[in-house]
């Protein structure tokens, strides 16, 4: 099936900004996240706790809880993944938009954690997604999600975003193929008991 | 005069402050489309079924009935404060009591099926 | 809770294992808790399967009554479904297959679709609650804890590097360790 989707690239404009721009846009970026809680499990807790009043990362501008993925531009991924959650994982990145960031916050989700040896788990959900900030722990503590957030904030300030680099994140990374540009999406062969589907978009 | 060039000033600023928006966005952001994610958004797994659920049609007596009432409300509001002044005479109200001898043909058909009935 | 000493055990042969369900729940255990299988196939005497099955009476709510019965079924051989007795019991059988590999004649969930996996992912080879599956993320990296499970202090370690092999971990023809 051929696919007619353009190449990534970002703005014009961004590409040749001169840098106090690229300062004034970073800073509203890395201050304004809308963060994507991807909660699994008993960090979905430490998370949540880290939203409440205590120690609230609302403060520092991560907004909870975008709707979706498509009002996102963080997703913290806290808790077990296993693999068959492994690509609903994948598909909820895929469907933020750019610029996006992840967080993988616990042990879980940055090797597989206490569970490493399951037969059932992802060592770690940086083998589905490309990951910017691990937060250890288990589960880690509310300030250590603080302290991930704003490391992830200073890794933000320090950005410099164009179209190479966003080339490279879809084509050079051990995480990208080609094959999510030009080819379209792999369908499961049908089954017995499937519900027969009326139509769907591909 | 002077109150609509406020109005119309209040207007074009809206608009400038969209199109601004708009083309920032467009000299600014990144864009990447793939098929995964131009698919639609369900929690992550393919989606199952069409993308529309239809609605029941005899909902419509909901709307039927939020026409009448809602309708009535607004239009009548501005009328008994404009009948205030003195000068309109029996007009007015002969028209007000056209507007609502049609709403209360509506109602009476809504009454006459029975959806007026809370039991 | 209910009180650990009054839990019934019954163990049957497996032909008599629909039988004695329906008797239980007929003596006033109509409450189906979980159905679940313990690997026994290291055992000296008839190594097999143990089918566990977890009943509750809650005619009194402050007193509860226990009962479980269980079996040894061989390798290989079916247990009959208990779905006849208890319709809940045919998600607990699904997961019993899926894991260990039990087989349940006549089972019957009212889809028609059979004995089917639960809850592993699609694709998925092996039973993995089994103490033959071997948990291959282990065959890259060691252990890191100071005892394997299984382990205790009473366990005889033998001298030098050697580990006691817990099931699952394999053997060093897998891999480096």
């Amino acid at each position: 099936m051929a696919v007619d989707l353009p190449l990534p690239r970002v703005g014009p404009a961004t590409d040749h900004a001169p840098q106090p721009i690229k300062v004034v846009l970073n800073w509203g970026r890395r201050y304004s996240l809308w963060v994507f809680n991807f909660g699994l499990a008993c960090c979905a807790i430490e998370f949540i706790a880290a939203s409440m009043a205590r120690h609230d990362f609302i403060r520092l501008g991560v907004i909870p809880f975008a709707p979706g993925p498509r009002q996102a531009d963080l997703m913290v991924v806290s808790g077990t993944v296993t693999d068959k959650m492994a690509p609903a994982v994948r598909r909820l990145y895929d469907q933020m938009p750019e610029p996006k960031y992840v967080i993988s916050f616990g042990a879980c989700s940055n090797s597989g954690g206490p569970y490493w040896d399951s037969y059932s788990v992802t060592k770690g959900v940086d083998t589905v997604i490309p990951v910017d900030v691990y937060v250890p722990g288990c589960p880690p503590r509310p300030e250590a999600l603080l302290q991930g957030i704003l490391r992830l904030q200073e890794k933000i300030a320090a950005e410099s975003l164009s179209t190479k680099g966003i080339r490279k994140k879809y084509a050079g990374h051990r995480l990208a193929s080609a094959g999510e540009l030009a080819r379209g999406l792999v369908h499961r062969p049908a089954r017995a008991g499937d519900p027969v589907e009326a139509g769907t978009d591909g | 005069m002077s109150p609509y060039v406020v109005v119309a000033a209040v207007v074009l600023a809206g608009l400038l402050l969209f199109a601004a928006a708009m083309g920032a966005r467009a000299l600014l952001a990144p864009r990447a489309p793939t098929r995964a994610k131009l698919t639609t958004y369900e929690s992550g797994v393919d989606p199952v079924g069409a993308g529309w659920a239809q609605t029941q049609i005899r909902y419509f007596v909901y709307a039927f009935l939020y026409v009448i009432f809602a309708v009535d409300a607004v239009y009548l509001f501005p009328w008994a404060l404009v009948v205030r002044s003195s000068d309109l005479g029996v007009a007015s109200l002969v028209e007000i009591a056209i507007f609502i001898g049609v709403l209360v043909v509506g109602l009476a058909h809504a009454a006459r099926r029975g959806l007026l009935r809370w039991f | 809770m209910a009180d650990p000493e009054v839990l019934e055990r019954r163990e049957v042969p497996v032909e008599e294992w629909a039988q004695a369900v329906a008797e239980a729940r007929d003596a006033a255990y109509t409450f189906f808790d979980w159905l679940t299988a313990v690997d026994e196939t290291d055992a000296e005497e008839n190594p097999g399967l143990d089918v566990v099955c977890h009943l509750m009476d809650v005619a009194t709510p402050t007193a509860l009554r226990r009962i479980m019965i269980r079996t040894r079924v061989p390798e290989g051989a079916a247990v009959p479904s208990i779905t006849g007795v208890f319709k809940g019991a045919a998600w607990h059988e699904r997961e019993t297959h899926e894991m260990f590999g039990v087989d349940f004649d006549g089972f019957d969930d009212g889809t028609g679709l059979g004995l089917r996996p639960l809850l592993l992912p699609d694709g998925f080879e092996g039973t993995p609650l089994r103490k033959s599956f071997v948990l291959a993320a282990r065959a890259s990296k060691q252990w890191p804890g100071a005892k394997e499970p299984g382990e205790s202090e009473h366990t005889k370690t033998t001298g030098g590097r050697r580990r006691v092999q817990a099931p699952g971990v394999p053997g060093p023809e897998w891999g480096p360790r």
